[in-house]
């Protein structure tokens, strides 16, 4: 159930515009604004959310780097980035941040409440050029060491199909799943692509002696 | 490549393997202790003569000899002074002996003839008699008679600097060919420049002998001492052409040095036994016949090197050696020697060019710094063809213009300073290029390598270096060379990368047919210092060009994005919200659009188009029919392309969607022969061929597809009930974008 959503987002228009329209979206829910990270993290003290949606370009910094920190600090809190750019690049890194969906903000209403709803029922966004990304990101790991982290092998076609341009209930169908299990394989997906950077923040950690392994 | 070429190593092997025994200092010491020993010998041999401390030249004012210098504490100091004339000598009891000029010849083997020889042995043997007298008498040519008491023996510190300066150069000689067999055993080449070297040993110390002479010998200690010379004269001929006819390459199986061998026994038999004077010049006309053998022989190997630049380097070592000082010891010893049947220069002038040759040889069997060759090749043709030129036109005008010598020499010089350096000038353009002409010709290839967008800055490299070296093979290596240098005597030259990562390796320059030269280092060190400072300003440009960029991105995304999007959301009506919407969609391309680095490859350009229309098809209702037939891989698309094509595909399938109802979209790619072409077909409402207006929509997709040099057309298939749209863009073939 979701009851207090955070809206971080440096535009007052489209902060407000969320703020009048989430509870259309969730009935039961609130929304609370902030215009720069500094205001989010004073919001994320004394509140409790279940959903974030943050935008990219803010004022103090880059809202992935508070998705970042909030996978650390408030693991619980649903994060979905709210960006004017779709491009391959920034959603990447958003979703290596931890973020489990994005938004197009231009994107009509009604799709991007669909959209929103998805994230929130373990059906992620994933296209083509997120999906090419994802397998060359764990095909560079591929010597990696934690078998949690590798892709399954189911994983890895639903991938590939995604990346050539198929949607989602073509995938289903090619693989013989139903699109619920490749909606939930999407899922797992951007988790272990999370564990991955999370993996990859202890080793560099170690490796700079931030961390000590003993 | 030779047999010879891995015998370095195979040498190595042996030195640590089974020959340890025979150590290279063994060798080398037994070497030295024979050298020693000759040297010995020689200065034995010499001072067993009759000795009056006399330097005697001959006189050409007058018959007789003339007194050069009176040496210190000798017989004839205080007696003789130097500018005496000495007419004859006679022992107390006997009659005077009359000097001829022949008498003081310094090497016999200017006699043409037996005849003369002998004539020359039995002068040596009356004087060497007079001589070996407890005292003597000198008529000197102001009439005065003097009379000497020589001594039994010269001492050696009384022996002619000629006589040390051979045998020093037999040591010289006798100790690099041993040096070079002691560490290379199992080496032909190794082994007969050895023994040719020990043929040179005995013809210094045998000249040695004959060049202390003061004035007489005993005739049979002379003969066998010429002998002996020519002995070892003809083993260094021997080996010497046996070495050419073995290295760099076998020539064939002809057994070269066993018939020289048998040509060499005749000669020194004919001597020994007096059979048959041979026309021209019985004993000179031998180093002409072993010259000519080595020319025709040098001249065999030219050929055979052809395409195998180690073994033409080498040889070029060789022909250096050989024609440079060989060929000045035949024109200014033998040649003078055979016409006039005088010596411009000393003997041992002569030998040392021999020396010098012997040098040359060993540089070549240790292929040392074969790399250079190329450099002092061209040097040396200057400097022999301009030797070779005086002496021809002098030789030339001697018999024809003049008789003066002086007069022709003069004249040859002027003759050959007016034409021959100009021409040489001229050639010498035409055939070497200076670092600076190369540099200019390779500039071009070095700029357009280093700006051509698409390539990685060391691919680029690499496409420059081959371009400009145009080696045999290369590679590229890990590992950082700090600059450019040469390994394995030339074949290959390690060039760093750009990026100081790695090395690029190049094996035998212009198509394997010369080995790299100290000027192509020269070349590659200018041509990296080119590039460096040329990507430094470039990366300099791009880094300002790109921060601009970013300024420009950052502005329309936070200024005009966020306007649009407070459009989208604060508009009342669905059209402006349409409106908005589009424009923000226009600005995220634009903003895509300029920069580079959103290139994408077709492949998923199309994938990102097929999952775009699918959802779209879906909204519409319209089933979609992708289909892709031929794209070839790595293709890129600029995002000016990809965003054009968009645009243009957007299109199209819109008007299939609003204007006519379809039911079916059939999107159909090919992308091969450096075009990518889609055609969009729908079903539905079909306009008639004259109903096609070019409204807005059709114009802007042919201006999209105008701006990246592409085609457009579309057709009405009424009798299909299709309507068809189709687009071409020109795409680069091999990932250049």
């Amino acid at each position: 159930m979701i009851r207090k959503v955070l809206i971080v987002e440096d535009h007052d228009d489209t902060r407000h515009w969320w703020e009048e329209h989430i509870s259309e979206a969730f009935p039961k829910a609130r929304a609370m604004g902030a215009a720069t990270i500094g205001e989010a993290q004073a919001l994320l003290e004394k509140e409790e959310f279940s959903l974030a949606l943050v935008d990219i370009n803010l004022p103090d910094g880059s809202g992935i780097d508070l998705v970042r920190e909030m996978g650390q600090t408030h693991p619980d809190v649903y994060c979905v980035i709210s960006t004017i750019f779709d491009d391959d690049e920034h959603l990447f890194s958003a979703l290596r941040a931890g973020a489990q969906g994005y938004l197009i903000k231009e994107q009509p209403w009604d799709q991007q409440i669909q959209q929103l709803k998805a994230v929130l029922h373990g059906q992620p966004p994933l296209s083509p050029g997120i999906a090419r990304r994802i397998l060359t990101h764990f095909s560079r790991r591929n010597g990696g060491q934690e078998s949690t982290e590798a892709l399954t092998d189911r994983e890895r076609d639903v991938l590939q199909l995604i990346a050539k341009g198929y949607s989602r209930p073509e995938v289903a169908k090619m693989l013989g799943l139903t699109q619920n299990t490749v909606a939930s394989y999407t899922k797992v997906i951007y988790q272990k692509l999370n564990i991955s950077r999370r993996a990859e923040a202890v080793i560099e950690g170690i490796r700079l002696g931030l961390i000590d392994p003993y | 490549m030779t047999t010879f070429m891995s015998s370095p190593n195979r040498n190595k092997r042996h030195g640590t393997g089974a020959d340890i025994q025979e150590s290279p200092y063994l060798i080398l010491s037994a070497a030295a202790l024979l050298a020693l020993a000759c040297v010995a010998l020689s200065a034995m041999v010499a001072s067993r003569q009759p000795w009056l401390g006399l330097k005697l030249q001959v006189d050409g004012a007058h018959s007789g000899v003339f007194v050069a210098d009176v040496q210190a504490q000798s017989p004839s100091e205080l007696i003789l002074t130097p500018g005496d004339s000495i007419l004859s000598i006679r022992s107390l009891s006997g009659s005077p002996f009359i000097f001829e000029d022949s008498d003081l010849v310094e090497d016999p083997d200017v006699f043409p003839t037996f005849k003369k020889y002998n004539a020359f042995l039995d002068r040596q043997g009356v004087l060497a008699g007079i001589l070996s007298g407890p005292l003597v008498e000198l008529s000197l040519a102001d009439g005065r008679k003097v009379r000497v008491q020589p001594a039994r023996a010269r001492p050696l510190s009384s022996f002619p600097v000629d006589f040390w300066l051979l045998n020093a150069m037999g040591i010289t000689v006798f100790m690099i060919g041993a040096a070079i067999w002691s560490v290379r055993r199992r080496n032909l080449a190794a082994m007969m420049f050895f023994f040719s070297g020990m043929g040179l040993l005995i013809t210094t110390t045998a000249m040695a002998v004959i060049v202390s002479r003061e004035v007489a010998f005993d005739p049979d200690l002379l003969a066998t001492v010429r002998v002996l010379y020519h002995v070892g004269n003809n083993i260094f001929s021997i080996f010497g052409i046996g070495l050419l006819f073995h290295y760099p390459s076998l020539l064939g199986s002809f057994p070269m040095t066993r018939a020289v061998a048998v040509l060499a026994s005749f000669f020194i038999l004919n001597e020994q036994f007096q059979w048959t004077d041979i026309p021209g010049h019985t004993v000179l006309i031998q180093p002409v016949l072993y010259f000519i053998m080595g020319v025709t022989i040098a001249a065999l190997q030219w050929r055979r090197s052809k395409g195998r630049p180690a073994d033409r380097a080498t040889l070029k070592y060789f022909i250096i050696a050989f024609l440079g000082f060989i060929g000045l010891a035949f024109f200014t010893y033998f040649v003078p020697a055979a016409l006039t049947g005088r010596t411009v220069v000393p003997v041992s002038a002569g030998l040392g060019a021999v020396t010098m040759m012997y040098v040359g040889l060993a540089l070549g069997i240790l292929r040392y710094r074969l790399f250079d060759i190329d450099r002092w090749w061209f040097g040396f043709w200057k400097w022999f063809l301009a030797g070779v030129s005086v002496l021809a036109v002098d030789g030339i005008l001697a018999f024809t213009v003049t008789h003066r010598p002086s007069v022709a020499l003069a004249l040859s010089l002027i003759l050959v300073g007016w034409l021959y350096f100009p021409v040489r000038q001229w050639v010498w353009g035409k055939l070497y290029q200076g670092p600076r002409d190369r540099i200019k010709q390779h500039l071009p290839v070095l700029l357009s390598g280093l700006v051509n967008p698409g390539i990685s800055e060391n691919d680029s490299w690499v496409g420059i270096l081959r371009d400009v070296f145009l080696p045999l093979s290369y590679q590229t290596l890990e590992g950082r060379n700090a600059s450019p240098r040469l390994d394995k005597y030339g074949e290959i030259m390690l060039i760093p990368t750009l990026d100081r990562t790695g090395t690029v390796e190049l094996r035998f320059a212009d198509r394997g047919s010369r080995l790299f030269s100290r000027d192509d280092v020269e070349l590659a060190e200018t041509l990296i210092y080119i590039a460096r400072t040329t990507e430094d300003r470039l990366t300099a440009f791009k880094r300002g060009v790109e921060k601009e960029r970013e300024r420009i991105m950052r502005d329309l995304h936070d200024e005009v994005g966020g306007r649009l999007l407070s459009l989208v959301h604060a508009s009342k009506t669905s059209r402006n919200t349409l409106l908005a919407r589009s424009a923000l969609k226009a600005l995220r391309e634009i903003i895509y659009s300029i920069n580079p680095a959103e290139a994408v490859t077709i492949e998923e350009a199309l994938a990102a188009w097929r999952y775009e229309f699918i959802q779209r098809c879906e909204d519409a209702g319209v089933a979609l029919h992708w289909d892709i037939e031929t794209v070839q891989s790595g293709g890129m698309l600029a995002p000016r392309e990809r965003v054009n094509l968009s645009r243009a595909l957007y299109e199209a399938s819109s008007n299939a969607f609003f204007h006519g109802g379809a039911d079916n979209l059939w999107v159909k790619w090919n992308g091969v022969d450096h075009q990518l072409a889609c055609t969009v077909r729908n079903d539905g409402k079909i306009p008639k061929p004259e109903e096609i207006h070019f409204g807005k929509g059709i114009r802007n997709m042919e201006r999209r597809l105008g701006e990246l040099g592409g085609q457009f057309s579309c057709e009405t298939l009424p009798s299909e009930g299709i309507f068809e749209v189709r687009m071409a863009i020109p795409i680069a073939g091999d990932g250049r974008g």
